[in-house]
């Protein structure tokens, strides 16, 4: 399910967002699934219901999830591979250049970084 | 829509400036979080709202009328403080029957609810309930009339952890159920730093900030680096405070950052309302006493 | 409207606190002497109608409205908590004593009326009965009279306790106690004054004062007192009286503890 673990470098509404996306990406919420309710989230994490129903219209709006008409909130067909995707698109600028920053900061040649990388595959 | 309007509410105890100018609104179906340390003149702020004390100068306003020997507007507040009201000794049923009649109605199944998830003894009598229990029994009053203006002066004192968790779950469902306006009094900023949606900050009598907590986390920003780029970069920006770690050096601002180049060196993010609060209350320490409880 | 709730609340905490006086009233004077009498073997002595012929309970409630009408604070607390006015407060407080006085009043003077005067023969049953009653020939007229006189006395005495009561309410404990101590000491001050002055000064005796009084209790050099000067000073005392409760009403605020 969720594990809402916030931080405070960026909007509450927006790490909602993002872990609710996380939690279909995941698979914690299956496709065609319901979801916890606003006030439901609210109530567990103790996050002002309006900043959660931010969050959650954004994620509304990406066409991830959709509501039902006096039942809630449910995972559309396809989600997942939509956020899968999304998540590719931004691999590279949020983990690949940070990962080569560091290595350099480090010294790491590029052989050494694929080859760290080769490994890590393995595990 | 009912609107709660404090203007220029001023309040002096003797000598001493206890509110000094304060102009705030509060609109309907928000939660507000009314920080200030010990003395800084929420409690009397919050007496005077519901004319329990007269300000010295200024007036409070719901929906434009003057709440002050008005029923009607009275009517539709209800301020969970500190000083206990209800007599030692009374019965706490009677407290709610009476408490139901001058408010008109009261959400018994709630209070039901709430009773038992507490584990308050309803049977017992005002006077004889631990601190927390007092409070958790001014609580139960507070959510189950009903009133437009919810205003809670420290609610959680004396309230264990797993309590204090179950209150803030509670809170949030009666909000959700039935939107209205919360006024929060306390000290415990980061349990209801997500709650609250507006904050106010009162130092020394006087309002130091009055805005939705998303926008006023958006201007905060912690500068970390090395210290002489991070002092650079912060020249003439709006430093509240500031850590040193070695020859890392945190600079705290709060405000818009410009279009400034921010060297590789520096790294950029926000920080949050305790500290925030922190350290705007402390741009005065020193130069004033605070008064304790 | 709040008025007509507030005024239930204050008077059904108020005809409580009626009943337990007049309850405690029946025990200490009536059941207790007769318990001890048993006890000392001394029955015969014990005569019921001896007993009631005090008029202590006709006192007695008027202590108690006094008593009553001094103490606010805490009515005021539980009633601002709950978003009640202090006009509406004051209203229904007005409105309860009002009540219990018309209660008492009534009580008072059937107790005289049915108990005292034919069971153990009491005249002098109240200040009206001692001294203005043979002022009306018709004894209903005496009796409508008598009950619109003593409750106009309540009346007055309540309205002191109020004005009593709530201006101390204004001030901190320690100022009230401060007002408490120093008050009577002025007071008995001020009154030695004037009877040492009433005493050796002659020429005091007979001044304004002394002839005001007279004209107010309705003193005749012969014949019966007349009740109207009184009643009508009454009346014009309890107006001014209300008008200060309504006045210290709305000064009422909560203090700092």
């Amino acid at each position: 399910m969720m594990k809402f673990e916030f931080n405070s470098s960026e909007p509450i509404y927006r790490q909602v967002a993002e872990q609710i996306e996380d939690a279909v990406a995941s698979g914690g919420f299956e496709e065609g699934q319901q979801i916890p309710s606003t006030t439901e989230i609210s109530k567990e994490f103790h996050i002002n219901p309006a900043t959660v129903l931010k969050g959650m219209n954004i994620v509304v709006a990406k066409n991830l999830i959709e509501k039902r008409r006096g039942l809630g909130m449910f995972v559309q067909q396809g989600a997942r591979q939509r956020i899968l995707e999304e998540k590719r698109n931004s691999f590279f600028e949020e983990f690949v250049v940070n990962l080569v920053r560091e290595a350099r900061n480090l010294d790491i040649s590029e052989d050494e970084l694929l080859e760290l990388v080769k490994r890590g595959y393995k595990r | 829509m009912s609107v709660l309007e404090v203007s220029h509410i001023t309040k002096t105890f003797g000598s001493k400036h206890v509110l000094s100018d304060v102009n705030l609104t509060f609109e309907e179906g928000k939660i507000y979080g009314l920080l200030g340390r010990n003395g800084a003149g929420k409690s009397t702020l919050l007496s005077i709202m519901t004319n329990r004390i007269f300000a010295g100068e200024g007036e409070v306003k719901i929906d434009s009328e003057n709440v002050d020997d008005n029923d009607a507007k009275l009517g539709l507040m209800y301020l969970m403080s500190e000083v206990n009201l209800y007599a030692d000794g009374w019965k706490l049923k009677q407290i709610i029957k009476d408490s139901e009649s001058f408010y008109g109605s009261f959400n018994h199944e709630l209070a039901d609810r709430l009773i038992t998830e507490f584990g308050l003894d309803i049977n017992q009598k005002f006077g004889k309930l631990s601190t927390g229990y007092n409070s958790i029994f001014k609580l139960i009053l507070a959510l189950c009339l009903p009133v437009k203006f919810v205003l809670l002066d420290e609610p959680v004192l004396g309230l264990d952890a797993n309590h204090r968790e179950l209150f803030y779950s509670e809170l949030i469902q009666s909000y959700s159920d039935n939107p209205r306006t919360f006024i929060i009094s306390t000290h415990l900023i980061e349990e209801v730093a997500n709650i609250i949606s507006d904050v106010i900050v009162l130092d020394q009598g006087r309002v130091i900030l009055n805005q939705p907590v998303e926008d006023v986390l958006a201007k905060t920003h912690s500068v970390v680096g090395p210290e002489k780029d991070v002092d650079q970069y912060t020249q003439g920006l709006n430093v509240i405070g500031h850590d040193n770690m070695g020859s890392i050096r945190a600079n705290y601002v709060y405000g818009d950052l410009d279009d400034r180049i921010l060297p590789d060196t520096v790294q950029l993010s926000n920080f949050d309302l305790q500290k925030l609060f922190i350290y705007l209350t402390n741009q005065y320490e020193g130069s004033a006493h605070h008064e304790d409880k | 409207m709040k008025t007509n709730k507030v005024t239930q609340y204050l008077f059904r905490r108020q005809i409580i606190g009626l009943f337990e006086m007049y309850a405690f009233l029946f025990v200490a004077f009536l059941i207790l002497p007769f318990i001890f009498s048993l006890i000392s073997g001394s029955l015969s002595d014990y005569s019921l109608a001896e007993q009631m012929r005090g008029t202590w309970i006709t006192a007695a409630f008027g202590v108690y409205m006094f008593a009553i009408s001094t103490l606010s604070y805490e009515n005021f607390k539980f009633l601002i908590q709950n978003g009640i006015s202090r006009t509406t407060f004051f209203e229904a407080q007005v409105t309860v004593y009002g009540l219990l006085i018309l209660i008492g009043n009534t009580f008072n003077l059937f107790y005289q009326y049915v108990v005292l005067m034919p069971l153990v023969h009491a005249h002098n049953t109240n200040i009206f009965m001692s001294s203005y009653v043979n002022y009306f020939h018709n004894p209903f007229v005496g009796f409508i009279f008598n009950f619109i006189f003593s409750g106009l006395l309540l009346v007055v005495g309540t309205l002191i306790g109020m004005v009593i009561g709530n201006f101390l309410t204004l001030f901190s404990k320690i100022v009230q106690r401060i007002i408490l101590i120093v008050t009577p000491i002025i007071a008995y001050i001020t009154l030695m004054y004037t009877a040492s002055k009433l005493i050796l000064d002659a020429s005091f005796q007979m001044t304004w004062v002394a002839n005001f009084a007279k004209f107010i209790l309705g003193y005749r050099a012969t014949g019966a007192y007349d009740p109207f000067p009184m009643m009508i000073s009454m009346l014009v005392v309890a107006a001014v009286l209300l008008v200060i409760v309504k006045y210290l009403f709305s000064k009422k605020q909560l203090k700092r503890e």
